[in-house]
């Protein structure tokens, strides 16, 4: 079930990103790609009425009060982020060659009936590659598997719909697709099902399922 | 006794602001201080506040807006010389602010984790 963001920052409809410096500096992510993703993911936003846009932010988020709401950053396989209580923590994200994997850390706290969201930490693997001694990924699986993680940064749980599914045509909340490798790295699309994304223009496309979950917990505001 | 929350204890002009009319927070007001008090407001609050006033650490109309709100929700008054709640971060509201933030930091939240496989453990298709 997903997680509603504390209602001040639900009410704003907004979420502050914050690309954080390893981001930045990777020779596969880059400034120019991080503003493509969040182009591409308030595209999706203003074509499926999700209710939130994303809006980026120089602060990091900041453990003392303040700051941006989610973090985007990097992991070489273990990265810190702070926890509930503002302490250093850590995660761990091993990513094998081949594999498409990323993980989102969100801060959840309970002030009455259910929890709510204040912080989230996305992270994505710095140097994600075809397979062992293969050439990177390229933008097209790189953007997905990011604004898969920046939907759970919206509160969305690996238990919604759509998550685990084998639809036959999934879009990029589902697991269980495949990287169809192109001849050049700016061809590489995902299989989902028999769908592919992105399309030549580099857009995705969101199940009526997935837009829901998002519409539930920020334009219609369940809590 | 100063402010006992962990957010706000030890900040200078918080402190001035919860015991000292002088210390009160006013809008146009910026800095550290403001970025705490609007992370405060997101957490107890029910109104927004406009993310660039977030990113400036401003206490511009929309953090204005949200101290109002925060401020006639639990009826805070100086009925001594008003007769309704205002815009500013007095005496009253610093503490209403530090217990209710006092509160929120002993419930224990939780680190909510999801790590995904996208490609759900299957093979590249890599074209030869």
């Amino acid at each position: 079930m997903a997680t509603p963001w504390i209602r001040g920052v639900q009410q704003t409809g907004q979420l502050t990103v914050f690309p954080g410096p390893g981001l930045l500096r990777a020779a596969a992510w880059g400034d120019a790609l991080f503003n493509r993703i969040l182009d591409e993911f308030n595209r999706l936003a203003t074509v499926n009425r999700f209710g939130v846009r994303l809006v980026r932010n120089g602060n990091a988020p900041d453990p003392n009060g303040g700051g941006a709401n989610v973090q985007v950053e990097v992991s070489n396989g273990t990265h810190t982020f702070f926890d509930t209580s503002g302490n250093p923590t850590s995660g761990t994200l091993n990513v094998s060659p081949g594999q498409m994997h990323g993980i989102t850390h969100g801060l959840t706290f309970s002030s009455g009936a259910s929890p709510k969201l204040a912080r989230a930490f996305v992270f994505v693997p710095a140097n994600p590659v075809l397979g062992a001694g293969q050439r990177g990924l390229g933008i097209g699986p790189k953007m997905g598997l990011t604004l898969h993680e920046l939907l759970h940064a919206c509160g969305l749980s690996s238990s919604d719909p759509g998550h685990t599914s084998s639809l036959s045509a999934g879009d990029i909340y589902m697991t269980g697709a495949i990287v169809d490798a192109g001849v050049t790295p700016d061809r590489d699309q995902f299989l989902f099902g028999s769908r592919r994304e992105p399309n030549a223009a580099g857009q995705f496309t969101l199940n009526a399922s997935t837009v829901q979950v998002v519409q539930s917990v920020w334009l219609f505001g369940q809590f | 006794m100063g402010l006992q929350s962990k957010l706000f204890r030890g900040d200078p002009k918080l402190e001035a602001a919860a015991v000292s009319n002088p210390g009160h927070i006013v809008p146009g007001a910026s800095g550290d201080h403001v970025a705490k008090l609007q992370y405060a407001l997101l957490m107890l609050g029910d109104a927004g506040i406009d993310p660039a006033e977030q990113e400036s650490k401003r206490y511009g109309p929309s953090t204005a807006n949200a101290v109002l709100s925060y401020k006639n929700k639990r009826n805070i008054i100086n009925r001594s010389y008003q007769t309704q709640a205002d815009n500013i971060v007095g005496i009253m509201t610093m503490a209403s602010l530090d217990k209710e933030m006092l509160e929120t930091e002993r419930t224990p939240g939780t680190v909510r984790t999801i790590s995904c496989r996208l490609d759900g453990g299957r093979t590249p298709e890599v074209p030869t």
